[in-house]
Order: structure tokens, then sequence, then C-alpha cells
């Protein structure tokens, strides 16, 4: 086996968007926590992570570029560094998802919600599914578990509707709580969005694996 | 870095006896070689000065006479009787050791020249006084069978003839390696824009071998020059000045031969225009040599 | 990772071999032998006309030998032959009345390393045209050669000088020069650059791609960025075997074989 070097290099960088990712996880359920006790003591520790996340990504993104300037990857090799640029990119937007769905945290300790927030908690936890899955799936070069984290997203979609109905039928009932509710809705699509960041980076994989681009969320 | 004069002793110079002895001895082989050659410059040099301090050198050059007996030593009999046994056997060598070696190297199978080759070598391993007998009792009555009674019974042409046959394997082999020099890949690039094999060889493989054609050529003619057996015993004794081939003449080298074997008194000037001769032939052969070398030089350089 | 050992596939797959309609060359089968050794094993493809086509695999799988078919270079080596068919336009190049002579006027060729003639600028062209017949103006046909492969500037006030003068680049490119003074259909060349430096390579690469209108181009190499960079077909050659052949772009950026895949990313060879 030629290419030591190569291989060498592609392997630290693999397990650097392994802990770039679990960073991301770990901020997510730091966040949910946050929701959940609407206590919003945790934020600072939280940005704080997000930003050892963007660091984390500046610097993985250089070592692809250095890789793909010295050792003229082709076939696979090539697809892995392109894609993890994009993958890197979806990963950083997810790290800030993270910290706008802890700041929801803030808005229910100033007035606590006279409703369950089930289905945002859950939202989250598939989020952290998909996201653990995906990363796996990279990890792993596994075509079906990439398609099978980006199935998720449906749920979160259609959690998303559902707790979107759920919230201005509150309002309807409640205009005084127009604010919150609003900010809640914010929340929810930040989640949302989160869910497609994930399928991206499931796509991504798959154009590693397969050499070809394929739509997972459709 | 310290600033010390001191060698580490891992990198300090090391002391080879066998080394150092074995040079000298390579140094030592080397320097007897060129010391036997300026020697024997030397002794011709010593005597022929004093030949010429009895004969000029106009006499020598420009006089169409040699017979040491009544004090006439013009060299032209025994030149003229040089260059055309010379001539002859380049007439000789020349061609059949050119083709025999365009065929080696060109056309023959590995099978074909293994069996060629050996003969090539018998025929450079027979001593030349057999030449001269088989000058003597062959090519002579065969030239005498074509051309008739005008061929007398020692003469320059047979031996000139005798003298090719014996260079042929020299010619051969050494214009065959020059052409087996010629890298192969210029052979392949003719052949690529449709050159027929004899295009291919004539065209380029023998224009790009031509300085080891032409050094072999020099080689050979200064072999020739120095041929001395079987012009002695085929080409006469006697010196003739002469432009028949058919009739007999003494060359340089035969004469040398025969008045040497005589009983020639020391200093006389009988003995020493044989110094004289030689010096001369010495530096025919000397200016060929070089000549040959100039050339090769000159062309080589080109293939790494 | 990957086997280099692993058991030789039958290599007739047509999803590995791309089909070439209409081709200008083509292999039916061809193996070429080196006494009982077959170094070519039944390779079966098409070469498209006015293209580049790469051939590139690990030293020793048979890529110049493959090449050294086609315009029967081969036949200089005593004990290789070769069984199959090679076809260039409807003739079989191996038919026993097809004058090899003849047929490398229409497939010139240029080696791995320059190789000019002992001769002059000028004359490194003019003699194969010479040999060849040409009843034209040689003067112009040296130019017009030279022009076409790039080096008329560099040469132009010397074209009586010895071609050994210039550098290997300038070499290389006269021997291109020298082989497309002919007008071949095809135009084979033997790892051209891999006895120069980048900047000369760069210089035969650019020349290639502006060559590909006149000639179709067939090129051994085992630089496959080189191959990358200047082929629109790429033919991958393992032990004798033609294991994959596509578009270049296809077979650099998601081959089907597992073996291409590891020889393009550099895993061995």
């Amino acid at each position: 086996m030629t290419r030591q070097h190569l291989a060498q290099e592609l392997d630290s960088i693999r397990s650097q968007v392994l802990s770039m990712s679990l960073l991301i996880v770990e901020n997510l359920r730091k966040a949910r926590e946050c929701v959940i006790n609407s206590d919003p003591s945790l934020i600072s520790e939280i940005k704080r992570t997000d930003l050892e996340i963007d660091a984390l990504q500046l610097s993985i993104e250089d070592s692809v570029t250095m890789l793909i300037a010295t050792q003229q990857p082709a076939a696979r090799d090539l697809r892995e560094m392109v894609a993890l640029i994009k993958i890197l990119d979806n990963l950083e937007r997810i790290g800030d998802y993270a910290v706008h769905f802890a700041k929801a945290s803030k808005i229910l300790a100033e007035d606590p919600f006279p409703r369950p927030l089930d289905r945002l908690i859950r939202m989250s936890q598939t989020c952290e599914t998909m996201l653990d899955e995906a990363i796996k799936a990279y990890l792993n070069q596994n075509e079906s578990l990439a398609v099978a984290s980006a199935e998720k997203d449906d749920v979160i979609d259609r959690d998303h509707k559902a707790f979107l109905n759920e919230i201005l039928s509150l309002m309807v009932d409640n205009p005084a709580r127009a604010g919150q509710a609003f900010k809640l809705i914010q929340t929810s699509t930040y989640l949302e969005r989160l869910g497609d960041h994930v399928t991206n980076i499931t796509e991504a994989i798959v154009f590693i694996i397969t050499g070809e681009h394929k739509e997972l969320n459709a | 870095m310290k600033q010390t004069n001191a060698v580490d002793p891992k990198l300090c110079k090391r002391i080879h006896p066998v080394n150092r002895t074995i040079e000298t001895i390579l140094a030592a082989t080397g320097i007897i070689t060129i010391g036997v050659t300026i020697a024997i410059v030397f002794i011709l040099g010593e005597e022929s000065i004093i030949f010429f301090k009895h004969v000029s050198l106009r006499q020598f050059f420009t006089t169409f006479e040699w017979q040491p007996h009544i004090e006439k030593f013009g060299i032209w009999p025994l030149l003229n009787a040089t260059i055309t046994t010379s001539l002859f056997g380049m007439l000789v060598a020349l061609p059949i050791g050119f083709f025999t070696a365009v065929f080696l190297a060109e056309y023959a199978s590995n099978t074909i020249k293994r069996k060629i080759k050996p003969v090539l070598e018998i025929l450079a391993g027979i001593p030349t006084v057999v030449f001269g007998y088989f000058a003597l009792n062959f090519i002579t009555p065969f030239l005498q069978l074509v051309f008739g009674k005008a061929v007398s019974v020692y003469n320059t042409a047979s031996a000139g003839i005798a003298i090719g046959i014996l260079l042929v394997p020299l010619v051969a082999s050494l214009i065959e390696e020059a052409l087996s020099a010629v890298p192969r890949h210029l052979r392949e690039a003719a052949y690529a824009v449709g050159a027929t094999k004899l295009e291919v060889t004539l065209g380029i493989v023998v224009p790009s071998a031509l300085s080891g054609i032409i050094a072999t050529i020099l080689l050979a003619l200064s072999r020739a020059f120095g041929e001395t057996m079987i012009v002695a015993i085929a080409a006469g004794a006697g010196p003739a000045f002469t432009l028949n081939p058919f009739k007999s003449a003494e060359t340089m080298t035969g004469h040398m031969a025969r008045i040497a074997g005589g009983d020639l008194p020391y200093d006389s000037i009988d003995y020493q225009s044989l110094f004289a001769i030689a010096l001369f032939l010495f530096f025919i052969t000397f200016f060929l040599n070089l000549l040959g070398r100039s050339i090769s030089k000159r062309y080589m350089e080109h293939y790494e | 990772m990957n086997e280099t050992t692993a058991p030789s596939v039958v290599n007739q797959n047509t999803s590995l071999i791309l089909e070439i309609p209409d081709p200008v060359l083509r292999f039916k089968n061809t193996s070429i032998w080196y006494g009982a050794n077959e170094a070519v094993k039944s390779v079966s493809m098409g070469i498209k006309n006015h293209a580049i086509t790469a051939i590139i695999g690990p030293s020793g799988c048979g890529k110049s030998t493959l090449l050294r078919s086609i315009n029967r270079m081969n036949d200089l080596i005593p004990d290789c032959h070769v069984t199959g068919n090679i076809y260039y336009h409807d003739n079989d190049i191996y038919d026993k009345n097809l004058d090899p002579v003849l047929l490398r006027r229409h497939i010139g060729m240029v080696f791995q390393k320059p190789n000019p003639f002992a001769k002059s600028i000028y004359q490194n062209i003019a003699w194969g045209a010479k040999i060849n017949g040409y009843k034209g103006n040689l003067d112009q046909l040296v130019e017009e050669s030279l022009r076409q492969a790039a080096l008329w500037d560099e040469v132009k006030d010397k074209l009586h000088k010895s071609a050994f003068a210039l550098s290997g680049g300038q070499q290389q490119r006269l021997c291109i020069a020298r082989a497309i003074a002919l007008k071949p259909d095809i135009l084979l060349l033997d790892e051209p650059t891999s006895a120069l430096d980048p900047i000369s390579t760069a210089k035969i690469e650019s020349l290639l791609e502006e060559l590909k209108k006149f000639f179709t181009i067939i090129i051994v190499t085992h630089n496959m960025q080189q191959a990358g960079r200047i082929s629109d077909y790429t033919a991958f050659m393992l032990t004798g075997d033609l294991v994959e052949y596509n578009e270049t772009k296809k077979i650099f950026f998601n081959p089907t074989d597992e073996r291409t895949e590891s020889y393009i990313s550099g895993r061995f060879g």
C-alpha cells in the first residue's frame, strides 16, 4: 500500500470531523437541557464551544485544501475532499442552529410557556440522531445509513408542521403571547433547517461513496 | 558550530594502506607504458639523427632510389611499395569488412551471428606468416592465371590482397561494434517514419556510426602500413620504384626486416638508415592513430 | 486494502469497456506474446477518431507493448507475436499481405526518449518525407511541420544545425514534427514526456491538445495526472488485462473497477 502520507492525513481529517460533530452533538444536548429546564445558564458555555467548532471547521478545511494541493487526489479521494468542504460548511451551520436553539430558553425563563414543548424537544432529539447517523455513515462509508439518516428529516418536518399548528392555535386563544409564540416558531424553524443541513451532509456522503448526486430529502 | 580545529573522529580521514599500494601499482604500470614508448622514440630518434647528419632530409624525401651500398637514400621506392600494398589491402578489407559488419549488425539473426563471429576470430588468429605464404602460393598464381605473364612471382598486389584478407576481421568487428553502438531508439525512429530496413541501415545507422567507421579505416590503414611478414615474403626483395602492382617491390617494413636480418655492422650508415625508416613509419602510424582518435571523439559525444 | 494479486477477471465485461462507435482503430481479442509469455491478454477496444486516448497502468502492464503493436514496431522484436486482430479502418494490421513500412506512414510514433537522427534539424524532418517519395516543396513541409509542433520560432535560425544541439524538450517536439510531417492518420506516443522537465512536459501537453484536431492520438503514460489532463478516453491496463476503458472524466472521477480506483488514487503502481 503506497501513499501512506495521504492515508494518514485523511484518517486524521476524519477523526477531526468526528470531534467536530461530537462537540455539536454535545451543544445540541446542552441546548435541549436549557430549553427543557427553561434555564439559559449554559448558553455562554455553548457559545464558547461553538467558537471552538468554528475554529475546527477552518483548520480542517485548510488541511483538506493542503492535501488537494500537495497530493493530487483522484477518484474517491478527490470526491471525499471536495465533499468534506461541503460537510464542514453544513456542520458549522448546524452548530449555529444549536446555539439559536439554546437561546429559546431565555424567553422561556422570562415567562414560562403554558403548554408542554414536547414536539420541539423531540425535533431536537431527531436532529441529534440524524447527525449521529450521518457521521457514522461518513466514517464507515455506509450509504444505506446515510439514506436512513436523511429519511428522518421527514419526521422533523412533520413535527415542525404540527408544532406550528399548536402555536398558532395558542396564539388565537391567547393573543398576548404572540411575541413569545413567534420566537418559538423561529426556534422550530431553526431545527427544521438543521435537519436540512444534515440531509445535505448525507447527500455529500452518498456522493463520496457512489460519485453520484442524489436528492435525499425529496 | 564548535569553534575547534579538531575533526570529529567519526569523520576524520583514514589511512588505507591497501588502497594506496594498489593505486601506486596502477600508476606504475601506466608509467611503464609511457616510458617504453618514449624509449622507443628516443632510440629511433638518436640513430636517425646520426643518419640525417650524413643524409639530408631533402635527399631522403625527394629522390627515387634506395641503394644503401652506393649511398643512395631516397625513401620513395620503399614508401611507394608500402602505399601500394596498403592500398590493395584497403581495397580488399574495407568493402568486405564493411559489408560483413553491416550484415552482422543489421541483418544476421543471432544464430547466424554466433556462427560467423568465431570464423572471423579464427581468421584474426592466423599468424601473418601463413598469409605471406598464402599470397605467394595461392594469390600470385591466381593473379597469374587471370592477368598472365605480366604478374611477377613476387608482387605488391598479391601481398596487398593478403593484407586485406588479414584486415577483414579487424575492420568487420570494429565497424560492427560501431554500428551496434548506434542506439536502438534511433533505428526505431527511422522505422517509425516508414523507412525500409535498407533505408534505416544506410540512411540512419551508417551515418550515425560514421565516426567509428572512419576511425576503423584509419586504424586499418596504420595496420596495413606496419604489416611486415606478408610483404617480406610475398612483395619481393629489393627496393624498386614502380607503379605497376604486378612487379616486385620492397616496402619499408619489408626492407627493414630483410636488412636487419643480415649481419650489418653497428654504426654503419646502412644500420642507421633502418632507424630513419622506422621513425618515419612511426610518425605515419602515429599521425593516423591521432587522426582516428580525434575524429571519433568529435562525433562520439553526441550519444551518451 | 486493495489486493494487486486479485484474480484477473475476464476483461470483456461490457460495463467496464466503453463501446466506441465507428472507431478508427479496433482491437479484437488482441493478445501479444513474448515467446510463451502473454504480455497483453485478449484486449478488445475501439479508438475514437480525432481524440486523445490514454493507456495507463503500472510498469509491465503491457501498455507499451499494446501501443507498439499498432504500427507493428513489435515486429523488430524477434520472438514477439500477436494473436487476435487489430483493425485500422477495415484493414487487419497483421494481415500477411499488409506492408508494415507503408502502415507506419499512416501511423506515426513518438518515443519515450527524444531520438532525433544524427542529422540537421531540417534533415530530421525532410528525411522521412524523402524516403516516402515526397514530391512537394520540402522547405515548406519542414516549416509547416515545425510550426505545427510549436517549434518553428525556436529553431528557424538554426535549421541546418545538428538536432542534438536542442534541449530535450525541443528534441521531443522535433520528433513530433518529424512524425506529423508524414501527415499520418494516427499518432502514437510512448511516454513522450517521461524524460522531460515539467515545463517541457506542459508544452508538449498543450501541443497534443492542438494536434488532436488533425490526428487521432494514442498516448501511453505512467503519469496518471497527465492522462487526466489531456486525454478524452482512458484505458487502464493491469498485468496484460484491459481492466477498464471509458471517458477520462469517468475513469478519474468515479471508476467502476476497484483496481482502477486504487491505481488512479495512487494506492499502487
